[in-house]
């Protein structure tokens, strides 16, 4: 897939010293604020991640936690009025030029739009109805080679046959032709994966993708988004609720809640040391097949907070079976843990946060 | 697809034949028939007329025969070819009806061109910067267009007319150019005149058809499909353009189909109004006075071309999205 680069203009030196040259995309605190009938909310608060090249980061989280805000923000998807423009940097490292920050770009300005599909894919959580109806899916695939890549309609063709055949749809030759409506659910995430690895992206967001499929189809999914990781060595941001599918693929993890991550660590460490509160909660309110069979699912107590009213402190601590006087305080700063990770929970932090200094 | 059409066209057979009985026997409802109108119009200027004549008159035009005989001459002759005779012009209903279809066609397209030219654009642009201040007066002006009833716009705008140039717009000739042979001049002169005819008919079916636009553009935009397309890389108003701009264009194209009708109704109150060479004012006034078989002529043309037109709205339907086309094969 010969998709031809464009050079990219140079940004900011904001957070880019900062990178290591590992690292193909950077979010520094983020901020995403919505502005609703009952007042302004605060999606993404803050949101600070780093993704290394060939790494699959896990973002994971309940509804509403900003994780797929933060996802969409990366190329820039929301619909943005002023207000809700995302705040903040996040950079991005292409295979050649300089950095950039996308958030210092115009959304669907020339820059953006190659970086768009091009540089950074993304896969939707809705397969049904991610797909516009009443164009065959061949089309819609050719689409995106045709804006990006310097080929004729008949190369374009060739190159979306290819693709899927790669993610495993059989009889292409018959299946290009067809519209949307007359494939199942995992063939229209196929196609839809099929999309987003056209022209060879280096950042591949994949937004919940199993959650609205049955869980046979899930299967299948993720084997092939593991078939294509090491095979084409991208990084992917996989934003889900579900640990079972960080559990499977991911290598590093993030914990969201209420717009802003609370612990970071590579996927060994999380699962068997949860730091946070938050987290431990978490793995206590889903089953394990390890687990004591007479051991009972735990719920984290009470409900996610209204945004339009985040709590003082720490968003968690009306939750959390740990809350102390400092927690309704202040907010805790994120702490680097002894395996490279962090967590943003007083229980780790010895900074006195009344200090003087 | 092809046996969905021959259904279809068989059951529109059954349709029109249906239409044609109830529109014949409502035509015949009103007490009396042509020659009583005609009689007494000719008694209330004094003139006597015999008895006998009138008889023979009616047995002339087979108006003494029992209905259920006269609605099949009438089919059978229809079927022919023969619209039968109109009485009040003296003519054959048909050389009647298509000596004014061609304006009435003419005036009936330029006005749908006239109508998606200035909506379509309007309504997307409505859509994409909703609550802007364009799409404001767009939503003003889409209301009050579909509020006036046409015939009223084409009184005021005749009398703006008048007063302002001191000339009546009506007709769709100067008086020299009326009768006279086509040449360039004369379809200039046309011209000239149509843009007042087609703005009165326009105004109401562009205002509905920006609504329409808007809501349906609007309906789209927020799709998930839209997102995979920003996605895919291709800029702003491409992707506008090509995906939900081409899904919500699906029920405006669609009843085109009915807009075939109105080739023959012809905005009939608004060309009384503005006095204009279309079908519409002689098809009021056959109904008025009663002229049978050119009243029939006229609900029939229209009654074919409503089901026609459905049809094609139907068939269009099936080739602009790909959903239904399958779905009336299974």
């Amino acid at each position: 897939m010969a998709c031809e680069m464009l050079p990219i203009p140079t940004a900011s030196e904001y957070t880019m010293n900062s990178m290591n040259s590992d690292e193909i995309l950077k979010i520094e605190a983020l901020h995403v604020t919505f502005s609703t009938e009952r007042g302004p909310v605060r999606a993404v608060n803050g949101v600070s991640l780093s993704l290394k090249r060939g790494e699959v980061l896990g973002v994971v989280g309940e509804s509403g936690c900003g994780k797929t805000v933060t996802g969409r923000s990366i190329i820039r998807l929301l619909s943005e009025p002023q207000a809700q423009t995302p705040q903040g940097s996040i950079v991005y490292r292409p295979r050649i030029g300089e950095p950039v920050d996308v958030l210092k770009l115009e959304q669907f300005g020339k820059e953006m739009c190659h970086l768009r599909g091009k540089e950074i894919a993304m896969i939707f959580q809705e397969p049904m109805t991610s797909l516009t109806p009443v164009y065959t899916v061949g089309k819609q695939i050719m689409e995106k080679i045709l804006t990006h890549a310097d080929v004729d309609k008949a190369e374009a063709r060739a190159q979306a046959l290819e693709l899927l055949k790669r993610v495993g749809i059989s009889a292409p030759e018959q299946r290009i032709d067809e519209y949307p409506h007359q494939m199942s659910g995992g063939m229209r995430q196929r196609v839809m994966i099929a999309i987003a690895l056209a022209c060879d992206p280096q950042v591949l967001i994949a937004d919940e993708p199993t959650t609205a499929l049955d869980v046979t189809v899930q299967a299948q999914i993720l084997a092939l988004m593991r078939d294509l990781k090491s095979n084409m060595n991208s990084s992917i941001l996989l934003i889900t609720h579900d640990l079972g599918v960080i559990g499977e693929m991911a290598d590093s993890v993030a914990v969201m809640y209420m717009g802003r991550v609370v612990e970071y660590a590579d996927s060994v460490t999380l699962f068997t040391k949860p730091r946070h509160p938050y987290t431990r909660g978490l793995f206590r309110s889903i089953p394990l097949l390890t687990k004591n069979e007479t051991s009972r699912l735990e719920p984290i107590a009470g409900t996610v907070p209204e945004p339009y009213a985040v709590p003082s402190g720490c968003p968690f601590r009306t939750r959390c079976p740990h809350a102390m006087p400092v927690c309704e305080k202040h907010d805790p700063p994120p702490v680097v843990t002894r395996d490279g990770g962090t967590v943003r929970c007083w229980l780790y932090n010895d900074t006195d946060p009344e200090g003087s200094t | 697809m092809r046996e969905y059409l021959i259904r279809r066209l068989l059951f529109l057979i059954v349709v029109l034949l249906g239409i044609s009985i109830i529109s014949f026997v409502v035509i015949n409802l009103p007490p009396g028939d042509f020659l009583t109108t005609y009689i007494t119009n000719l008694e209330a200027r004094g003139i006597q007329v015999d008895a006998e004549i009138a008889r023979a008159l009616r047995t002339r035009y087979g108006l003494d025969q029992p209905l259920v005989r006269r609605y099949f001459t009438w089919m059978g002759n229809l079927l022919r070819g023969d619209f039968g005779e109109s009485f009040v012009y003296n003519r054959p209903a048909r050389d009647v009806l298509f000596a004014r279809i061609p304006m009435t066609a003419l005036l009936a397209l330029i006005t749908l061109i006239f109508e998606l030219a200035v909506a379509i654009p309007i309504g997307v642009y409505s859509a994409v910067k909703q609550y802007s201040i364009g799409d404001y007066i767009a939503t003003v002006f889409g209301f009050i267009g579909l509020a006036i009833p046409n015939f009223l716009l084409a009184l005021v705008l005749m009398f703006f007319f008048f007063h302002t140039f001191g000339v009546l717009p009506g007709g769709l000739f100067s008086p020299e150019y009326r009768d006279a042979a086509w040449s360039f001049a004369r379809v200039m002169n046309m011209f000239r005149h149509l843009w007042v005819p087609v703005i009165v008919i326009g105004t109401a079916g562009t205002a509905g058809t920006i609504r329409v636009m808007r809501a349906m553009l609007l309906d789209e935009l927020g799709k998930d499909y839209v997102k995979t397309a920003i996605s895919k890389g291709v800029p702003k108003w491409k992707v506008i353009f090509r995906h939900p701009f081409r899904v919500s264009l699906n029920p405006i194209i669609s009843t085109i189909g009915w807009l075939l009708p109105a080739i023959i109704s012809g905005e009939a109150i608004v060309s009384v109004v503005l006095n204009l060479p279309t079908t519409g004012p002689v098809m009021l006034e056959a109904l008025r006075s009663q002229d049978m078989y050119l009243a029939g002529s006229f609900v029939m043309m229209l009654s074919v071309l409503t089901v026609i037109g459905t049809l094609v709205s139907d068939i269009l339907l099936a080739v602009i999205d790909p959903r239904i086309r399958y779905e009336s094969k299974a």
